[in-house]
Order: structure tokens, then sequence, then C-alpha cells
């Protein structure tokens, strides 16, 4: 039995080509119910058109609100203790002078007794590094060591300054050469790629790991000898430059509305549908709140 | 000026953007007919991440336009 589609077509002249290159009009058989062809551009209403920034007039008059804006009621200030060398053993700390702080209301141990075996770090393009380690381990000056809410932000910085932290230093480079000497001290025992939202897919996953050198990895295509013999002139040089991560002048924070049906949070990013898989991770989900009707929103995006 | 901004989309973010309304008014409001090279002298000091500064340029400029006319 022959469908509506198929009994019901009509014939149709659309302009095909590709515009500056050649444009010509061809014919085709479509759905009767196919919609019309659009009219030429100029004839177009939207497509195409100037159109002001839908929250601009909020922008030029400074009503724009940023996720540091977002003040909720009972909303608690969180600080994160951070490790203040580039390679240390933590090897005790202790948060008992910070939880009798009549400010604070929470206190969470990231890396250290209690936070985990494993750290974890972002490495670069998109490669997450885990090391496992006996004993919890600073990687870099900077990284997470523990975290305090507290009703104020004062409060939340004076949690902070009651954390006793004892750090062993252990031996570090700074350099990539130094990093690559085979002496070198290594950040990580193991390398996983990951996969899944805010994974670039550049790295490899499989890739040897000496030290603190992976790979090596090789691709070739073209003939680089016959384009050198072909060239005019051949310019050799070393460049190096530092990593360089994009930074947005507003300050970033996270505001995190935890209701009965789920959890609101108020973020810096340029990817909301990214920030709410993120969210979703078993991970970030540990609570009692996070049951069947678990529901994760990425909200008030302001960015572009 | 606000409208000027949002006429020649003269930003993204939208951070740093009451700052430089601001500037380039008071820069209206002492040279009311700013030459290209005072705007920029004008909105230097201010730091613009999404790099609007060209298209503020053209807002200070229209919007000097505007109020000559």
């Amino acid at each position: 039995m022959a469908t509506q589609s198929q009994a019901a077509r009509r014939r149709e002249s659309l302009p095909a080509g590709i515009v500056g290159v050649s444009v010509g009009q061809v014919e085709r058989d479509v759905p009767a119910d196919e919609a019309q062809p659009l009219p030429p551009n100029a004839e177009l209403a939207q497509i195409g058109k100037s159109a002001p920034r839908w929250n601009a007039a909020d922008k030029v008059t400074g009503a724009t609100r940023f996720a540091a804006d977002v003040a909720l009621p009972r909303m608690l200030y969180a600080r994160l203790l951070r490790a203040p060398f580039p390679h240390a053993r933590l090897r005790a700390m202790d948060l008992g002078a910070a939880e009798r702080h009549p400010g604070v209301r929470a206190t969470h141990v990231i890396l250290g007794p209690g936070g985990g075996g494993t750290t974890s770090v972002s490495a670069e393009e998109g490669a997450s590094a885990t090391r496992r380690v006996e004993e919890p381990v600073a990687l870099y000056a900077g990284m997470a060591v523990a975290a305090v809410a507290a009703v104020s932000p004062e409060a939340s910085e004076e949690g902070l300054r009651l954390i006793k932290a004892d750090w062993q230093p252990l031996p570090f480079v700074v350099d990539m050469d130094d990093a690559r000497a085979d002496n070198a001290p290594t950040v990580f025992d193991k390398l996983d790629v990951q996969t899944g939202y805010g994974a670039s897919g550049l790295v490899r996953a499989g890739l040897p790991l000496k030290g603190n050198v992976r790979g090596p990895a090789a691709d070739s295509r073209g003939d680089a000898a016959a384009g050198f013999a072909a060239a005019d002139v051949v310019v050799e040089g070393e460049y190096r430059t530092q990593a360089q991560s994009h930074c947005c002048l507003e300050p970033h924070g996270i505001v995190a509305d935890w209701g009965a049906d789920g959890l609101t949070v108020y973020i810096s990013t340029q990817f909301t549908a990214g920030a709410r898989e993120t969210w979703r991770a078993p991970s970030a989900c540990r609570s009692a709140e996070c049951g069947s009707s678990w529901k994760p929103r990425a909200a008030a995006s302001v960015r572009n | 000026m606000q409208d000027a901004f949002i006429e020649h989309d003269a930003l993204q973010c939208g951070f740093c953007t009451p700052g430089l309304v601001l500037s380039c008014v008071a820069l209206l409001e002492r040279n009311p007919h700013p030459t290209e090279a005072e705007v920029k002298d004008v909105i230097s000091g201010h730091l613009c991440r999404c790099g609007a500064y060209a298209h503020v340029i053209e807002a200070a400029l229209a919007a000097a336009e505007a109020g000559r006319s």
C-alpha cells in the first residue's frame, strides 16, 4: 500500500550550488507537504539580519547578574585550602579548630585521610591524570586540599586559617627539560584518557608513560622532504610558550541550590549542557538528596 | 551611549560594559567631538577580555555624531 508521502508529491524547481562559484536551478520531486523554499535572502525577515543581543539592555545598564552575584537565603560561603608547595606529602591535617569556629557549618577533606586514595588533576589536552598514592600528595602549588563552608566569606576565611596541615615538601622541577630527565621526580604514575563532556578527544589512549614523558605518538602525512626541497626559503627555529588558558573577567563563582526537585547550579560557564553533565556525575552525588528525583539544572549562564 | 553600545554590539559578556559606557559618556561631556585616538585613549584603562574594543570605539564615535546632529 502506498504511503501518503509516496502518493502525494510535487515537482519543484530549486536553486542549488555555491554562491560565488556556481548557482543553478535543479528539478526535484518533493513531498506535497514539503515547506515552500525560502525566498531570496533580500526578502527574508529574520534570517541573515542583524539582531540586537537579547540581553544587551541589561548589560549596558549594569543590571546583569553574574554567577558571583547570586545570593540566596541561608547561603553558605565556601573557601578552599590550597597546597602551599608544588610537591609535598600531606602527613596530617587537623580540621578540629575550624569545625569549632562558630560560623563554620561544614568542612570537607579533598586531599588527605578520608579524601580517598587518589588525587586527580586535569592535564593538558583534555586528559585527566591520576596518581594513586598511599598518602595524599599535592602535585602543584594551589591544589585543592580541603574546603570550609561558613555563614559569611569572612568566617569561611577564618575557618581556613584554623586548619592545621603538616606538609613534607618533596622534590620538584618547574622546567620542561628538567621534567623530561630520567631522574626527575614523577608527577603521575598512571594516565587515563578522559571521556564524555569536557574531553577534547585529542589525547590517545594506550601511549606508554616513562617518567614524566608520555608517548611518543607519531603522525605522518604529505612529504615534508619534498616540501622543503621545493621551498624558496626554509626558516628553522624552535618556539616555546607556556600553557595558556582563557580567563573571563567576571569573578568566578558557583552557587549550588539544593531543592526538593534537584540541584540548581549558578555557574560561570560557556557550556550549560556540559556543566549539567558534570554535576550529574555520581561522584558529585554522594549525599542523600541524590535520589531518583535527581534533576540537575545549569541555570543563569550569562557568559557568551 | 547605552543605545549606541547596543546598536554597535559593543559588548559580549558584559562585565566591563558599564565602566566603558561611563568613560565614554564622561569623554563626550568634556569633549563632544572626540577623535578616534581620543576615544582609544579614554578606554585604554578598561580591560575587555571579549575584545569588544573596536565596536566600543564605533559606538562612542556614533554617539558623538548623534549628539552633533
